[in-house]
C-alpha cells in the first residue's frame, strides 16, 4: 500500500513537472491530457494543483516589483530589529532597578512611617511635623 | 552690596570628591557613618520590624537631618553603600526634597529612570571607590575576579559593586552580567567592549546556565566561544571569550565576569591593521 502511494506521488510529481516545464518553455501544455494520465484517485487534487500553478504564474511579480518588495522586507526587518533591541534595553533597564526588591505594601509603608517618626523624635525630640 | 557666590553644579562624582577633600579622607575603606556625622547629620540603623523592601532614607526637617539605614540588609557593604547613597541626596545640589525614602530598587538603579536616584548612586560609587584610585589599580592589574575581589576588600564594597565600578572604569574589553532564574537580569560592559551582549534566557553554551540546571559550575575562568554571551553581527566565530561565573546559592544569582584573553595582542593586531 505504501509502495503504491509512493508510486502515485512520483507519477503526479512527474506530470506536474512536465506541466511547469512546458509553461516555462513558453508552450501551452495540454491540461486535459495530463489529467487523463493522472491516477483517478488523485485526479481532483491534481486539478487543484494545476489551478494553483496557473494562479501563481498569473500573479508573478515583475523583477522590479520583486526588488522593491525585497527592499521593503529589508526595511521591515531592520525596523523590527531596532524595536527588539529597544525592548531588550528597556527590559534590562527595568530589571536593573527591580531585580532584588519588591514594592512596599501599604502595611509595610505604615511600619516604615512609624519607625521614621519614632527615630526622628528620639534623635531630635518633639517636632511640629 | 550683598555678596553672592555662584557655585556651578558639579557632577554627582564631583560632590563626592568635594566631601572626600573637605573631610581629608585619604584611607579606604571609607567609614561612611563617620563622614555622615562629620557633615552634621544624625545616623541611625533600624530593622523596620522586618520590612525588607526598604533600604534607607534621608529626612530633613527644620534644619535637622537624619539618615536611617535598614539594619536587616544582610551585608555590611550593602548598608555602607546605602548610607553613602543617602549622603548623596544630602550633598548633591538640586536634591531638595525633605525626604528621600529609598528602596533596593533605587539603590540598584545604576541605569535608573529616576535621575536623582541614579545621581545618588554615582555619588556613592565615587565616595566609596574614587575613580582615580580605581583607574590606577586597573592600570596595574588585569580585569579578572582576583582584581575585583581585591577592590571589593580594599574599598569595603560588595563584589557586585566592585565589578560594576571596574567595568565602568576599566580600559580592558570586559563586562559583568547578573543572572537569576536562568535569565540575564542585567549587564554592563566597558567602553571598549564593542559587541552586543545577549539578553533574556541564558544560553546553554554558558557556564552560568549550568548553575540553574543544578550542575556544577567550574570555579576558575573558562575559555569559550562567543555565541553563548554575545549577539548581533560581526562576531568572528573563532573569537575566544573568558567567562568566570560566581554563584551565590543563597541569593539564587550568578555574577559573571566576561573578558577576552590576550587583549593586548589583539589590540596590537588591530593597530597594525592599516
Amino acid at each position: 500500500m505504501v509502495e503504491d502511494d509512493t508510486k502515485i506521488d512520483r507519477q503526479v510529481d512527474r506530470l506536474l513537472t512536465r506541466y511547469v516545464d512546458a509553461l516555462n518553455e513558453g508552450g501551452k501544455p495540454d491540461k486535459a491530457e495530463l489529467i487523463k494520465q493522472c491516477p483517478i484517485s488523485f485526479r481532483e487534487e491534481f486539478i487543484g494543483l494545476l489551478e494553483m500553478i496557473d494562479i501563481l504564474r498569473r500573479n508573478r511579480p515583475s523583477p522590479s516589483r520583486l526588488l522593491e518588495e525585497k527592499r521593503r522586507l529589508h526595511d521591515l526587518v531592520d525596523e523590527l530589529a531596532q524595536q527588539f533591541k529597544k525592548r531588550g534595553s528597556d527590559f534590562l533597564e527595568k530589571k536593573a532597578v527591580s531585580f532584588r526588591k519588591k514594592e512596599l505594601t501599604p502595611e509595610e509603608e505604615k511600619i516604615v512611617n512609624e519607625e521614621i517618626e519614632k527615630i526622628f523624635k528620639e534623635e531630635f525630640g518633639k517636632t511640629e511635623s | 552690596m550683598s555678596h553672592f557666590e555662584f557655585k556651578p553644579r558639579l557632577s554627582p562624582a564631583g560632590y563626592a570628591r568635594e566631601v572626600l577633600h573637605e573631610l581629608r579622607v585619604t584611607s579606604f575603606p571609607v567609614n561612611v557613618k563617620e563622614l555622615i556625622r562629620e557633615r552634621g547629620i544624625s545616623y541611625r540603623e533600624s530593622d523596620f520590624r522586618g520590612v525588607q523592601a526598604f533600604d534607607g532614607c534621608l529626612i530633613r526637617r527644620e534644619g535637622k537631618a537624619l539618615i536611617i539605614v535598614n539594619s536587616s540588609i544582610p551585608y555590611a557593604e550593602r548598608r555602607n553603600f546605602t548610607a553613602a547613597h543617602e549622603l548623596g541626596h544630602y550633598e548633591i545640589k538640586g536634591h531638595d526634597q525633605q525626604e528621600y525614602r529609598c528602596s533596593g530598587r533605587d539603590i540598584e538603579a545604576f541605569k535608573a529612570q529616576k535621575i536623582q536616584e541614579y545621581e545618588a548612586n554615582q555619588f556613592a560609587a565615587e565616595l566609596l571607590m574614587p575613580e582615580s584610585l580605581i583607574r590606577n589599580r586597573l592600570g596595574r592589574s588585569p580585569f579578572n575576579l582576583d582584581t575585583i575581589k581585591e577592590l571589593s576588600y580594599d574599598f569595603g564594597t560588595s563584589l557586585t559593586s566592585a565589578a560594576l565600578r571596574a567595568v565602568e572604569l576599566s580600559p580592558d574589553r570586559c563586562a559583568v552580567v547578573v543572572s537569576g532564574d536562568g535569565r540575564i537580569l542585567w549587564s554592563k560592559k566597558s567602553e571598549s567592549f564593542r559587541y552586543e551582549l545577549r539578553s533574556g534566557l541564558l544560553s546553554d553554551d554558558t557556564y552560568a546556565a549550568d548553575f540553574f540546571k543544578g550542575l556544577c559550575v567550574p570555579e576558575g575562568p573558562q575559555r569559550l566561544g562567543p555565541r553563548g554571551w554575545l549577539s548581533g553581527r560581526g562576531i568572528p566565530d573563532d573569537l575566544d571569550l573568558i567567562e568566570h561565573s560566581v554563584c551565590f546559592s543563597n541569593l539564587g544569582l550568578v555574577l559573571t565576569l566576561l573578558y577576552f584573553p590576550d587583549t593586548e595582542e589583539e589590540e596590537e593586531e588591530e593597530t597594525w591593521d592599516y
